[in-house]
């Protein structure tokens, strides 16, 4: 080959490569595997689950629910909307005994809820220290359990509630049914998650939370989460890393996802 | 105690039967220095010239030559790029300490430039290492990816591997990236990484060698597993002022080195960074610089100080909600109800040294040094975008990410240490040392808004060691042994062994076994963060140290004078290793140090490697091939995994092509084996709930239960440069107005096999036909690149 025709041949090279790496390169590419070589299979398949149960009521409708997806193989994922079908039944529990039985069915979107939910239509007051059990049923999964024990509401120490300009500190009260503790603050026209605490066992919570100088806080809002929902938060291992080591995640004796509750404790703020 | 006070009795008694032995037999001794810059050469040879004994000049420069008997010698002063200097010296019943030895730069031919220095021996206290490789700032130079990095540069060698693809930690035979000790004049360096460019944060400018210790390293180290990096920097020139210039695309460096009186030298080097595409598009700040400073003094013939002081700070800030509302309002693109990433690392390293090196008698030599080394990072990372899955479908929840993680972690180390070097032989070198660290540790982190607790821990670390290398004809042996006590736990002992038998037709056949013991270990939060680029150090305080138990055998052959051909075999039997588990552990477990993890594992391979030079081309060629295994009870339900980075075939070239005296062509090329990966079989949503608005939506997370399931595809990198002196033009021009004595232009073409796609992540994508059933490939490279760097010396 002469030097006449080498700048020739390297055009002729470079737009090949150009034109041809526009063709689907997903299976292989020059040769080369572009599909990872999988050594095991290790889909788990299941019902995925949201379970709240909260003792606060908004008319007739109590704000507990429960909401059900599945696990999908990656590669199939198709539909994330709730699932119908699935019998939901949630257990009153003392002593190991089901003592009262209350059926959530499935619920349309109104004008006070905006989703699709599985709601309980008769009074339902879930109350702290009450263990209550969920049942998911569906013909083509697992059945789905759970557990959750109602949360304390949070105690403030008296007179520990203090607000000053950008400032706002408390002590919440120690308790054993409450593992995590979120802070709202509201303004007449907002509200937002100032932090997360996780109490210490054995002593009282000591809680410091900034805003803008300029907002004037109106209410703050203190939610409790029991043992169920506060591992749930803890170990969210939600990321935009690919490939990485993740482990489904449970606190389902059987299925996936989270059965728990929350208390709250609200504190209007002088004006 | 007992059993440290036996060992030391032990090596006491060797030492005492080597004085009454040879008392008869005197030593010559002294420094070896380059004849322009007063620079003390390592590795510099002194041979009698009457017979084939003779020694070699250490780490510091410092050559003993032992087993000399009364009257007149010849003594021959040799170094590669250097005229031989030939001394008599009179021996008149007493060893000698010798005035500086000069030895002056010579002239080589384009066929004597080489980017590999291969020497028969190497720095007298290194002859015997097994898993020894070199480097200097000319063969960094010469690798076009390298940018002058000593990071990616050790990645072109056997058995060293980059960890993620945007991170700078590095990883050494199966080894954790945690476990590697980066020395720079006898300072520990903590986290040597800039964040803005995945490089390290030394300037080769100022660095006179570099030596990477892969295993089998003797008891002088210790506290790591893995491998040591040692580099020594530049005293500075003490005869006249010499400096180089180097505005580039990427960054610009000055070094400047200079005599400071009669005795004095000194040396400033300083580079800085500053990222114009996260300025202007991201409205994000992110700079780095580093500087070192270097005053040494001379105080007489057989004592010298010096003072070393190092900075560097990393800010690296992008937010991508501005970005994301530049695109918005110039492409009306408003496909998010809110998006906002943030990425901000914030690091600072500092290290200040004072050293003295003491000739105390021609046979004995001390180097005592204090120092302070600290190293600061903040990493925060948060995601937050929601939108409408279902738009008005009320079966399909909001769309949600939220995910957040904040990494704290600092380390302060006040270290005080001092070695002597006995001579007392010509087939004995005793070396002993002793060592004392101080330490404070501060860790916490925030993972998505919880706080997982602090751990504050100071401390401290009493080491001492003794090792012995005895020659005997062609055999040369080094036993040693270390003996560490970790905050105020017992004493753990860590013997360690090296051989090198000097075969006949140019053969070395190498040995190395030792027991190693790190006491800090670097927490794994590449799972969590979306880049893990720093280590951060976790001291075992409550826990056993972990432990490594080195094998490695090896063979070298002289292909002629200035080739070489090396083949080592490994086996590295990890018996106690640590990780963290960050995602997954029980409610109990929310803090940091409990969610450590014990485990163990191995590595094994063999490296080929051919290097050398050969008329006017220079460089090497390796092949690696290597496992590595880990296996964790909590971790993969307990089953052993192959480790993580682990890449079982490697091909590494590195090629310098000496076209002329002022005109050079580099090129590098790699064929890595694909590392493994945990690829996402289930997808899994995670809900979040608004307690305050009754809000509930979705993230759907990719599930991969089984730890490093797959193996990627194999990565392809071809890379070059030119590098030419300019005799005519601007650039020239330029120079001459800095009254510069050289100037050059290098042009770097970076990517050229950039039609390989080489794949880093898979995504894993539903719901699209042409790619039903398949992963996305996609990498972090795609398109080539051109570097252009100016540098004047003066």
């Amino acid at each position: 080959m002469n030097n006449r025709s080498t700048p020739g041949f390297l055009l002729l090279f470079l737009v090949f490569t150009i034109f041809y790496s526009c063709e689907e390169t997903v299976d292989y590419y020059l040769g080369f595997n572009q599909q990872p070589e999988l050594t095991i299979d290790t889909f788990e398949e299941g019902l995925n689950i949201f379970g709240l149960l909260r003792p606060d009521s908004a008319g007739d409708y109590n704000k507990s629910f429960v909401f059900v997806q599945q696990n999908w193989p990656v590669l199939e994922a198709e539909d994330f909307s709730i699932i119908h079908d699935v019998i939901v039944m949630v257990y009153l529990k003392e002593n190991g005994v089901f003592v009262d039985t209350f059926a959530f069915p499935l619920m349309p979107s109104d004008s006070l809820f905006g989703d699709t939910l599985y709601r309980p239509v008769t009074e339902f007051y879930p109350q702290p220290g009450q263990t209550y059990q969920l049942i998911c049923d569906h013909p083509d999964f697992p059945v789905a359990e759970g557990e959750t024990t109602i949360p304390s509401k949070p105690e403030i120490v008296e007179n520990s509630l203090k607000i000053d300009a950008g400032k706002l500190e408390c002590i919440v009260i120690q308790d054993t049914l409450i593992k995590m503790l979120d802070i709202y603050l509201l303004t007449e026209s907002d509200g937002w998650q100032a932090a997360r605490y996780v109490p210490e066992d054995s002593s009282d919570t000591h809680i410091i939370v900034y805003f803008p100088d300029n907002y004037s806080i109106r209410k703050v809002k203190i939610f409790s989460y029991d043992n169920k929902l506060a591992t749930y938060y803890a170990n969210s291992n939600t990321s935009l890393n690919f490939n990485k080591y993740r482990t489904s995640f449970s606190t389902l004796e059987s299925g996936f996802g989270v059965f728990g509750s929350l208390n709250f404790t609200e504190i209007e703020l002088e004006r | 105690m007992n059993k440290l006070l036996k060992h030391i009795t032990t090596f006491l008694f060797f030492l005492l039967i080597h004085i009454a032995l040879f008392a008869q037999k005197y030593a010559v001794s002294g420094y070896i220095i380059d004849a322009d810059t007063k620079e003390t050469l390592i590795g510099a040879s002194v041979q009698l010239k009457s017979e084939s004994v003779g020694c070699v000049s250490n780490i510091y420069g410092f050559f003993q030559f032992a087993g000399l008997t009364s009257g007149k010698h010849s003594l021959i002063f040799s170094h590669i790029g250097y005229e031989p200097n030939e001394l008599e010296v009179e021996i008149i019943n007493k060893s000698i300490v010798l005035p500086d030895v000069l030895l002056n730069p010579k002239i080589l031919t384009v066929e004597e430039v080489s980017i590999v220095a291969i020497q028969p021996e190497r720095a007298g206290d290194r002859e015997v290492e097994t898993s020894m490789i070199e480097l200097s700032s000319k063969t960094i130079k010469s690798i076009p990816t390298a940018g002058n990095d000593i990071f990616a540069a050790i990645k072109y060698l056997p058995g060293i591997d980059k960890t993620e693809p945007f991170s700078p930690l590095f990883t050494v035979r199966g080894g954790e990236p945690g476990e590697n000790a980066v020395f720079m004049d006898g300072v520990m360096i903590y986290n040597p990484y800039h964040s803005s460019i995945t490089s390290g944060i030394f300037n080769t400018q100022s660095i006179k060698t570099i030596e990477l210790l892969a295993g089998g390293f003797g008891a002088e180290y210790g506290g790591r597993n893995s491998s040591v990096m040692y580099i020594s920097t530049k005293d500075g020139n003490s005869t006249e002022l010499h400096g180089e210039i180097e505005p580039s695309t990427f960054h610009s460096k000055v070094f400047l080195e200079f005599p400071l009186g009669n005795k004095g030298s000194g040396m400033i080097a300083g580079r800085y960074f500053y990222d114009i595409f996260t300025e202007f598009i991201l409205q994000s700040r992110s700079y780095f610089y580093d500087f070192n400073l270097s005053y040494t003094y001379r105080l007489n013939p057989r004592n010298r100080i010096s003072f070393k002081y190092f900075q560097s700070r990393d800010r690296m800030g992008m937010s991508f909600n501005t970005f994301y509302q530049y695109i918005g309002n110039t492409f009306d693109w408003d496909i998010y109800d809110d998006f906002n990433l943030k990425l901000q690392n914030k690091w600072t390293n500092r290290a200040a040294t004072v050293i003295h090196k003491w000739i105390v008698s021609p046979r004995i030599y001390v180097r005592s040094q204090a120092y302070y080394s600290s190293h600061k990072s903040d990493n925060y990372s948060e995601t937050d975008f929601q939108f409408q899955a279902g738009g008005e479908d009320s079966d399909t929840l909001n769309f949600r990410l939220l995910t957040s993680s904040n990494f704290n972690n600092s380390i302060h180390d006040i270290s005080f240490k001092s070695l002597v070097n006995i001579r007392l032989t010509n087939f004995s070198t005793f070396r002993v040392g002793a060592e004392f660290n101080q330490y404070l540790f501060n860790n916490s982190a925030e993972i998505n808004e919880v706080d997982q607790g602090m751990v504050k821990k100071t401390p401290n670390q009493w080491a001492v060691f003794a090792e012995d290398k005895l020659q005997a004809g062609p055999l040369i042996i080094r036993p040693g042994i270390r003996c560490t006590r970790y905050d105020n736990n017992s004493w753990y002992y860590e013997p360690r062994a090296n051989a090198v038998v000097l075969l006949p037709a140019g053969f070395r056949l190498k040995g190395a076994w030792g027991i190693y013991y790190q006491y800090v270990i670097s927490m794994n939060t590449n799972e969590v963060e979306m880049n893990q680029s720093v280590d951060y150090y976790f001291p075992l305080s409550q826990y056993k140290p972990s432990k490594s138990v080195h094998y490695v055998a090896g063979l070298e052959k002289s292909l002629n004078s200035r080739s070489v051909f090396s083949l080592d075999v490994y086996y590295k039997d990890i018996e106690r290793v640590y990780t963290f588990d960050i995602n997954q552990t029980a409610n109990e477990v929310l803090t940091l140090s409990d969610k450590l993890q014990q485990g163990e594992g191995e590595a094994y391979g063999v490296e080929l490697m051919i290097r050398g030079a050969i008329k006017n081309l220079s460089g090497w060629l390796s092949y690696g091939l290597s496992w590595a295994n880990r296996q964790y009870p909590k971790l993969n339900d307990g089953v052993e995994y192959p480790y993580d980075y682990n890449r079982r075939h490697t091909i590494k070239l590195v090629a310098n092509y000496a076209i002329t005296k002022t005109f050079e062509y580099n090129v590098s090329f790699v064929y890595l084996s694909g590392t493994y990966r945990s690829i996402e079989q289930t997808l899994q949503n995670y809900y979040y709930y608004d307690p305050q608005n009754e809000e509930l939506s979705f993230f759907p997370v990719w599930i991969s239960n089984g730890k490093n399931t797959a193996k990627m595809p194999p990565i392809i990198n071809l890379d070059m440069s030119i590098r030419k002196r300019l005799r005519s033009g601007f650039g020239k021009q330029l120079s001459d107005v800095f009254h510069a004595t050289e100037s050059y232009l290098t042009v770097t073409i970076r990517n050229l096999t950039f039609f390989r796609r080489n794949v880093e992540y898979y995504f894993p994508i539903s719901g699209i036909d042409r790619w039903e059933g398949k992963y996305f490939p996609f990498g972090t490279n795609y398109f080539p690149s051109v570097g252009l760097s100016y540098t004047i010396k003066f």
